[in-house]
């Protein structure tokens, strides 16, 4: 058997479609994680200890169960208290909401990891909270965060072809569609995984060069 | 107006009766401490007996059970509410107070990130609000005066150890503050670097600057402090000036840990010259 171009052709405009809304699920979730997971790990390193608990429910709630499980929840079970939002809606915020859980716990390890010296230093001299956070934490926090964030980053694009099954139309929604319609596996399944794996490469690219330059110093 | 005695003029900082626990166990012990204009003055002590942590009560880096500081006649860290009952004082009145004493630490936590120079200015742009022309004049200002003008563009990892404390004294200078605190500055430097930085003290000791030294450099408190502190379990046992403090102590507990020290130094003298002595001749 040999691969069929022709049919990659006559697809394109569904493909590219689908292409498009799993970048912007992609990075309208990846947002709303990486927001609400800075967020949170804030309050989880700041000093308020009655939002302390809430907040480990949620992670642990997120982080705990499967998203496929969540969505489900969220779109097949919503319609039954009065919530029916739209697949797309259902899938960023779903996506968003899961990779906070996991943003929260990269970003509070990256809060735990600057030396307590040196807070004493900003404290000694009347440098006060914000500017700690701002000048201090953040520019040594992003360097180590990097690299876990990119992985997580890389694992909610792939995550994406989990909102098919809640009929988002995304590439792997449209991939599958086009199985069902022509028999043909290797073609679909071949962009399908060409595409996620070039996105991945472009963000760990992205990555790196972030991280060699946000960790100058300590070279 | 008259000229008053060093003794009548109010202390810039004052430590009275302080007391701190750690849950049940009790690290300092009611320790009072004046410290006035100029005075250079010399916390000694063996390890665990609370020196840094009566440092860092005084500029409220740390909390205490008991006892209050003063700088410069102002209470810093706690206040009575309503009620009359003493709390921990709002955390921007306690940093507006402790932009009048700076201080230096034993692991000089400098911040990484930052450029010599940026270490050096951040906290002139943040807390006194210079433009960042300014801050940087100020800065390249102090850092030639510890003799780092050829390293304001590195980052510190990049410097040796005495090297970074040079820019952690400079740091403290750069404020302009009233008086520094030193907390265990030459500790953790190679016995080779320890010369460097306890040379900028001694110049900034004889500049008049106000300085209160957690140390264990005997040799250097003897020669540059007005007053040593004794400080063994929380407690202050001892007060004196050089001289009498470490030739003449009055409590036992001093004459032991002096007698410890100087046995240490002279045994290592004595085998040193022993074994130079029987040496074969190269």
């Amino acid at each position: 058997m040999s691969f069929d171009y022709g049919l990659l052709i006559k697809y394109a405009p569904q493909l590219l479609e689908g292409f498009k809304l799993t970048l912007l699920t992609w990075l309208g979730g990846s947002a709303i994680a990486v927001v609400l997971g800075f967020a949170l790990a804030c309050v989880l390193a700041g000093g308020n200890g009655a939002l302390r608990a809430p907040i480990r429910c949620y992670v642990e709630f997120f982080r705990g169960t499967p998203l496929l499980v969540q969505l489900f929840v969220a779109y097949y079970g919503g319609p039954n208290i009065g919530i029916t939002l739209d697949a797309v809606t259902v899938g960023v915020f779903g996506l968003g909401f899961y990779g906070a859980a996991y943003f929260a716990e990269i970003f509070r390890a990256g809060f735990a990891s600057i030396p307590r010296g040196q807070i004493d230093a900003a404290r000694s001299f009347g440098i006060p909270r914000w500017g700690r956070v701002y000048y201090i934490i953040l520019p040594q926090m992003l360097v180590l965060v990097v690299p876990p964030g990119i992985t997580l980053l890389v694992i909610l694009l792939k995550d994406t072809a989990i909102l098919s099954i809640i009929t988002v139309p995304e590439l792997t929604f449209e991939v599958t569609g086009m199985t069902i319609e022509t028999f043909a596996f290797v073609e679909p399944f071949a962009v399908l995984a060409v595409f996620y794996w070039l996105v991945t490469e472009l963000v760990s690219y992205l990555g790196r060069r972030a991280e060699l330059r946000l960790g100058a110093y300590l070279r | 107006m008259t000229a008053m005695s060093k003794k009548q003029e109010a202390a810039l900082l004052s430590v009275s009766n302080v007391s701190k626990w750690y849950g049940t166990h009790q690290v300092l012990n009611a320790v009072s401490l004046d410290v006035h204009r100029s005075e250079v003055v010399c916390i000694i002590g063996p390890s665990g007996s609370g020196k840094s942590t009566l440092l860092r009560c005084m500029n409220s880096l740390e909390e205490y059970q008991k006892g209050e500081v003063r700088i410069d006649g102002q209470l810093i860290g706690y206040t009575t509410n309503s009620a009359g009952r003493r709390i921990r004082d709002r955390e921007r009145n306690i940093d507006r107070l402790r932009r009048d004493v700076a201080m230096v630490f034993q692991q000089f936590n400098l911040w990484p990130h930052m450029s010599v120079l940026d270490n050096v200015a951040q906290p002139l742009m943040l807390v006194y609000g210079k433009s960042k022309p300014e801050a940087h004049a100020r800065a390249r200002a102090v850092l030639e005066k510890v003799g780092l003008s050829a390293k304001i563009d590195e980052y510190p990892l990049r410097l040796s150890g005495g090297q970074q404390q040079r820019v952690g004294i400079a740091r403290a200078l750069a404020v302009e503050p009233k008086a520094i605190l030193f907390d265990e500055p030459t500790s953790s430097l190679d016995p080779e670097l320890v010369g460097e930085v306890l040379q900028v003290m001694k110049q900034l000791a004889r500049e008049g600057m106000t300085m209160v030294i957690v140390t264990h450099e005997m040799h250097f408190a003897a020669e540059v402090a007005g007053r040593v502190i004794f400080l063994d379990q929380g407690t202050k046992l001892e007060e004196a000036p050089p001289k009498e403090l470490f030739f003449n102590p009055k409590n036992e507990r001093t004459k032991r840990f002096l007698e410890t020290w100087a046995e240490r130094n002279s045994l290592f003298t004595k085998n040193y010259a022993e074994a130079a002595r029987t040496a074969p001749a190269k």
